[in-house]
């Protein structure tokens, strides 16, 4: 009883850093350059088979920085947050992805609206689990551009999300 | 009453007999339980930072010194766990995965010392933001850091006689690659640290005396590297795992001086060994003469050299950089997706009416393809910027100047002088105009 009490306490702290079994040689250093700090958390410790699970993407951005929501409605503007997910046997992607929390605001450069966000940026996939212990893989590309510093940087990176299930 | 009696003992016997059989299965349930939850604990914990979203606000916001002493802890517990757990269940079927933690950066405590002299508490406590050199301050707060080294040494020892533990152990040789792999990553990363935070200053004239210092340097993780590709030339992944230890050696930071001769190294090697018609051996054979050849094909971008480009502008005009030397030409690196790029042109255009005639040339290279054509004539329309441009992600174009380059951060302005050099990389904004007169000449008394 106390051993389940212990592990859903946990879950609400962990957060877990992207990327982690993407390189033996990464370094921790690493994240000091980077304008946004990618995390992601499972909404759900204990998944039965065939239930979903939503798979939150949470971006801390430096001050300054906008990062751009994966749905926007232009044909030229800043480049929108894209993801892709593995296609695998183990586990279905269900719907797309939903950016939560993002502004809009009118940009007079392109002459569109623009959802981007500031500060923290959230995204939420639903996936439905088809088989046991499956693991996640995908990868995501996005621009953060800095307005006053007047500069964009382009980045990309893999993720690998395990979901443990329970019978 | 006697048969009642009899059932009551006969029950109570059934009871008691059976006790046993449950505490034994209890004890038994307990202890996978108990490695359960110390395993789970442990994953969890294993890239666990702070609690979200207080303590981790906190953590982004502490001084360099609290951010140091708070990863120590953090690093600290996860460092005890693994070891709690492979001490307590060496059978585990999770102990290859806590070993290969153990030896990864999230297990990695700096060892700081426990007394910290006042002085350097508050050199530590300094924010990098008001350096003049940013990344050069904080390499000095790492440096600053006092590191009781024994502990250090001790747990270097530790971690190198569980690896040798496993290797004797019956597990597969992937995973005994693995383990041995992950150990020289540890190993590396330190060196990578105590290199990376000297910072050092390569001058240019200096280069064949750093190419020699860092071969001397990074030749030992080379040599590991090589004894484990002939002990383990049957794995698949091998070469994978040369590629990353090269790619990360010749980093912009570390030791890019090295990556020709390091490729050379396991170009030859590959080449020259008895064992060259093995799978893995011919793919890393097959690698390094690409890179051979790309850093060739780079050589171009050495700016100490006039750059050489050739390419067929938007409006069929073909450039060769060649023919523009005697000019001061700016390279504008931008794209369609870049606001900052597309703001800044009306300023560079004004730059282009004023000195156009004495010899300055603007081109704009865009991150674009064919079918963003429309697009970047759209936006050099409204912005009224006249000068050539090239679509660098175009049909027809094999490897893209930006990609070349590594150029990921937009706007990149490279300007050249009339000899064709690099002579700047951030030539926006108000430094533009003198440096545009500085290389005209026109400053001159």
């Amino acid at each position: 009883m106390k051993s389940i009490i212990d592990i859903n306490m946990m879950n609400n702290k962990v957060w877990i850093w992207v990327a982690w079994f993407s390189l033996v040689f990464s370094m921790a250093q690493a994240q000091i350059l980077n304008p946004a700090k990618w995390q992601y958390k499972v909404s759900k410790e204990q998944v039965k088979i065939n239930e979903t699970v939503e798979i939150v993407f949470q971006v801390i951005l430096d001050e300054g920085w906008h990062l751009y929501g994966n749905i926007q409605n232009y044909d030229m503007g800043p480049m929108p947050t894209e993801f892709s997910f593995e296609t695998q046997p183990k586990y279905k992607i269900v719907g797309t992805v939903k950016p939560v929390g993002a502004k809009s605001e009118f940009d007079t450069v392109f002459d569109v609206t623009v959802n981007y966000f500031e500060g923290k940026a959230t995204f939420s996939q639903t996936v439905k689990i088809l088989d046991s212990n499956p693991i996640i893989k995908g990868t995501y590309e996005y621009q953060v551009c800095h307005m006053t510093q007047g500069k964009c940087i382009l980045l990309s990176d893999d993720f690998e999300i395990k979901i443990k299930t329970t019978p | 009453m006697k048969i009642k009696m009899t059932k009551v003992i006969i029950v109570g016997l059934m009871i008691l007999c059976t006790i046993p059989n449950i505490i034994a299965q209890n004890r038994t349930i307990d202890i996978e339980n108990e490695e359960e939850k110390a395993w789970v604990q442990l994953d969890s914990m294993k890239a666990y930072l702070c609690d979200w979203p207080l303590q981790c606000a906190w953590y982004d916001n502490a001084t360099f010194l609290e951010q140091r002493l708070f990863e120590e802890s953090v690093f600290t517990k996860r460092v005890q766990l693994a070891e709690n757990f492979m001490d307590k269940y060496p059978d585990s079927e999770h102990y290859f995965e806590t070993l290969t933690f153990y030896l990864y950066y999230l297990f990695e405590p700096r060892f700081i010392s426990k007394q910290i002299p006042d002085s350097t508490k508050v050199f530590l406590s300094q924010d990098a933001k008001s350096a003049k050199d940013k990344r050069a301050f904080k390499y000095s707060q790492f440096r600053a850091i006092p590191i009781d080294i024994e502990a250090r040494v001790q747990w270097l020892k530790k971690g190198r006689g569980l690896v040798s533990k496993f290797l004797l152990s019956n597990a597969t040789r992937e995973q005994k690659l693995k383990i041995e792999i992950s150990l020289l990553g540890r190993d590396f990363r330190h060196a990578r640290y105590l290199y990376e935070f000297q910072n050092f200053q390569k001058k240019d004239m200096e280069s064949s005396y750093w190419q020699a210092f860092s071969w001397f340097y990074w030749e030992p993780f080379l040599l590991r590297m090589e004894s484990l590709l002939f002990k383990y030339s049957d794995i698949e992944d091998i070469s994978s795992y040369i590629e990353q230890l090269v790619n990360l050696i010749s980093r912009k930071l570390l030791a890019p001086e090295l990556t020709k001769l390091c490729w050379k190294y396991f170009f030859d090697l590959s080449l020259n060994t008895e064992h060259k018609h093995e799978k893995e051996i011919m793919a890393l054979h097959q690698m390094a003469k690409e890179n051979l050849k790309a850093l060739y094909d780079l050589e171009a971008f050495d700016d100490s050299k006039p750059l050489e480009m050739t390419f067929t502008t938007m409006d069929s005009s073909h450039i060769d950089l060649k023919d523009l030397r005697g000019k001061v030409v700016l390279l504008d690196f931008w794209s369609t997706a870049c606001a900052p790029c597309i703001i800044e042109m009306p300023y560079v255009q004004k730059m282009y009416e004023k000195y156009a005639d004495k010899g300055f040339e603007v081109i704009g290279i865009a991150a674009n393809s064919d079918s963003d054509r429309e697009h970047v004539l759209n936006i050099i329309n409204k912005q009224n910027a006249k000068w050539p441009q090239y679509l660098d992600k175009g049909s027809k174009v094999n490897v893209s100047y930006h990609s070349l380059y590594k150029i990921s951060s937009l706007p990149t302005v490279w300007l050249l002088d009339k000899s064709g050099r690099i002579v700047d990389t951030h030539a926006r904004g108000e430094r533009l105009e003198p440096l545009i007169r500085k290389y005209l000449g026109l400053d001159k008394n």
